[in-house]
């Protein structure tokens, strides 16, 4: 396995803070300076961003950024103008599609399905192999239903059968288009676990989502994409310690904790959810120490860190703010 | 190329409309029938196979146009395309699906007739009887079944290049039976009203449709001012051009 320098980029206008970090994974996909321009001008603008294997990487950036394009140029859906996809090392264009298409699972926008033939037909027309089918189907609990027709499907049934269908081949890489949409809660923690246990399996996967909140569940890494460009892209972990992070303390008074933490330099302030102080998870036995003493009951202590929404929404604005100015 | 053609393949045997198609095929054969028990023209009617294939023609028109259009409905084309990366294999696999079907509907009315023939005029009107063309029955119900095969090759062309370039299945099946019910007819009239001051307009596509009777019935070719072998000419010349443009139509097509 080789090592290699994965760099975390964060690109404004103004600044370019780069954080490298040793990783010990090998690339399921490189794309090199990818062009494809749509006749509005509109498209992706010179690309580039790895894939790590085995790693879940989320894919975001708002409507009409450019995600489902990257996703449908990876597919071959979409010919484009410039650049190269690597997919194991392989030029993707040189690859026999049917191949790579067993490699490659997707769920690109809405489930492909054909509303006059059941699920298992599905399977049949992919010729999918029975046991590999009936796995996938106990994996994502649609015996009930699976020998219906797809018309008569809920929304949040095709939306499973879809991700059944990505999954069912043992790709090497899995890309999901906005796989949560439609689906109530208990699938929606299935297809977490799913996804979850089939990347610590060395399945990688390229998830795009709105939902962010769920999102920063399962992803490793980010890729957010705006206008046609990666704005930002790198391990989601690495990426959390550079924005601002603090803990929060209910205390039995917290005037009396305040005024304490900031006779000791804490950096603290109030909220009205109570004290917010910035320290690392070495000094919190220091302030507690300092607050107990005091004759301080500590009630409730919460981590916070900054959250995948904030980062999105962070250097969107902060780019388009540029752009404008 | 071999799997796409079994994938269509198994799409087409499970839309529903096709098995209904064939259902109504025997059905209007029978209603064709009935109409004609009494008639003093009953061998006319078997040897244009109880109009049978003016049914063939509505079948290949409307299942045609879904099979195409139906993709981008579904968004299926997304699937076709991430799998094949080669649109034109994914069109002429169409095609030659349909053309499958096309063929099946030609042998099931052939049958049908030889055996609706047997049913119901019993040993009146023989086989092996002369009747148009100096031919027996049996060989006016054969041309009549090669004829309109023939034709047809130049409907499921224009039927993909239509769908292709509209929206919906409905809509490309709506266009594509207007153009060919009355593209022959359309067209005698143009080539009555300014047949000798444009002469070239009788090699119109819509009078290459004649060509799908003009070999029983010589006659038509007072109309359609072309003889066979120059109908054959001018259906292979439409066909090519009209699969180019419907190609191109389907691969500029946004998925």
């Amino acid at each position: 396995m080789s090592i290699f320098y994965y760099c975390l980029t964060i690109n404004n206008l103004s600044e370019t803070i780069t954080v490298e970090e040793v990783i010990d994974m090998k690339n399921i996909l490189v794309v090199n300076n990818l062009t494809k321009i749509f006749g509005n001008n509109r498209g992706l603008k010179n690309i580039s961003f790895e894939i790590p294997k085995g790693s879940i990487v989320g894919l975001i950036g708002p409507n009409g950024a450019g995600k489902s394009t990257i996703m449908k140029c990876i597919l071959g859906i979409y010919p484009y103008s410039q650049g190269n996809i690597l997919f194991e090392n392989k030029n993707i264009k040189s690859q026999n599609n049917h191949s790579i298409n067993k490699k490659i699972g997707s769920l690109i926008e809405s489930p492909s399905l054909y509303p006059f033939l059941t699920g298992m037909q599905h399977f049949k027309l992919y010729s999918v192999s029975k046991s590999g089918a009936q796995n996938v189907i106990a994996l994502l609990k649609m015996e009930n239903y699976i020998n219906e027709k797809v018309t008569n499907y809920s929304y949040g049934m095709k939306q499973k059968f879809g991700i059944a269908l990505a999954l069912v081949n043992n790709p090497d890489l899995i890309i999901l288009d906005e796989p949560m949409n439609g689906l109530d809660l208990a699938s929606t923690l299935e297809i977490r676990k799913i996804i979850l246990t089939k990347s610590a399996e060395g399945t990688t996967f390229i998830v795009s989502s709105h939902i962010l909140s769920e999102l920063e569940k399962v992803v490793t890494h980010i890729i957010l994409i705006n206008h046609g460009r990666v704005v930002l892209q790198g391990p989601f972990q690495k990426l959390k310690n550079i924005g601002k992070q603090y803990y929060e303390l209910s205390t039995s008074n917290n005037l009396k904790a305040n005024k304490i933490l900031l006779n000791h330099n804490f950096l603290s302030n109030i909220e009205a959810s109570g004290i917010q102080v910035q320290l690392s998870s070495k000094n919190l036995n220091e302030a507690l120490d300092f607050l107990l003493r005091n004759n301080v009951k500590i009630i409730a202590i919460n981590h916070h860190s900054v959250d995948l929404e904030t980062v999105a929404l962070h250097y969107i604005q902060n780019k388009e703010g540029n752009q404008h100015a | 190329m071999l799997r796409l053609l079994y994938q269509e393949s198994f799409k087409l045997s499970h839309r529903k409309g096709v098995f209904y198609f064939t259902l109504l095929l025997l059905a209007f054969m029978l209603l064709n029938v009935a109409s004609t028990k009494d008639s003093s023209n009953q061998r006319y009617f078997i040897a244009i196979s109880f109009d049978a294939f003016q049914w063939v023609d509505i079948a290949l028109i409307v299942v045609g146009a879904n099979i195409v259009s139906s993709e981008f409905e579904y968004g299926t084309m997304k699937r076709l395309v991430a799998d094949y990366n080669n649109k034109f294999f994914i069109y002429i696999a169409k095609m030659f699906t349909l053309l499958e079907y096309d063929i099946i509907l030609h042998i099931l009315a052939f049958t049908l007739t030889l055996i609706l023939k047997t049913l119901f005029f019993g040993n009146h009107n023989s086989l092996n009887s002369i009747y148009l063309n100096h031919q027996s029955l049996i060989n006016n119900i054969v041309t009549t079944t090669m004829s309109n095969f023939f034709s047809t090759f130049l409907i499921i062309v224009i039927v993909f290049m239509i769908a292709s370039m509209s929206r919906t299945s409905a809509l490309a099946a709506t266009i594509g039976f207007g153009f060919i019910m009355f593209g022959s007819g359309l067209s005698g009239i143009i080539i009555q009203l300014c047949g000798k001051l444009f002469p070239w307009i009788k090699w119109n596509p819509g009078n290459m449709f004649n060509i799908g009777n003009q070999p029983l019935l010589h006659s038509v070719e007072k109309t359609s001012l072309l003889t066979n072998p120059q109908l054959i000419i001018g259906n292979l010349v439409y066909i090519v051009l009209f699969t180019i443009i419907g190609y191109w139509a389907f691969s500029r097509k946004r998925i």
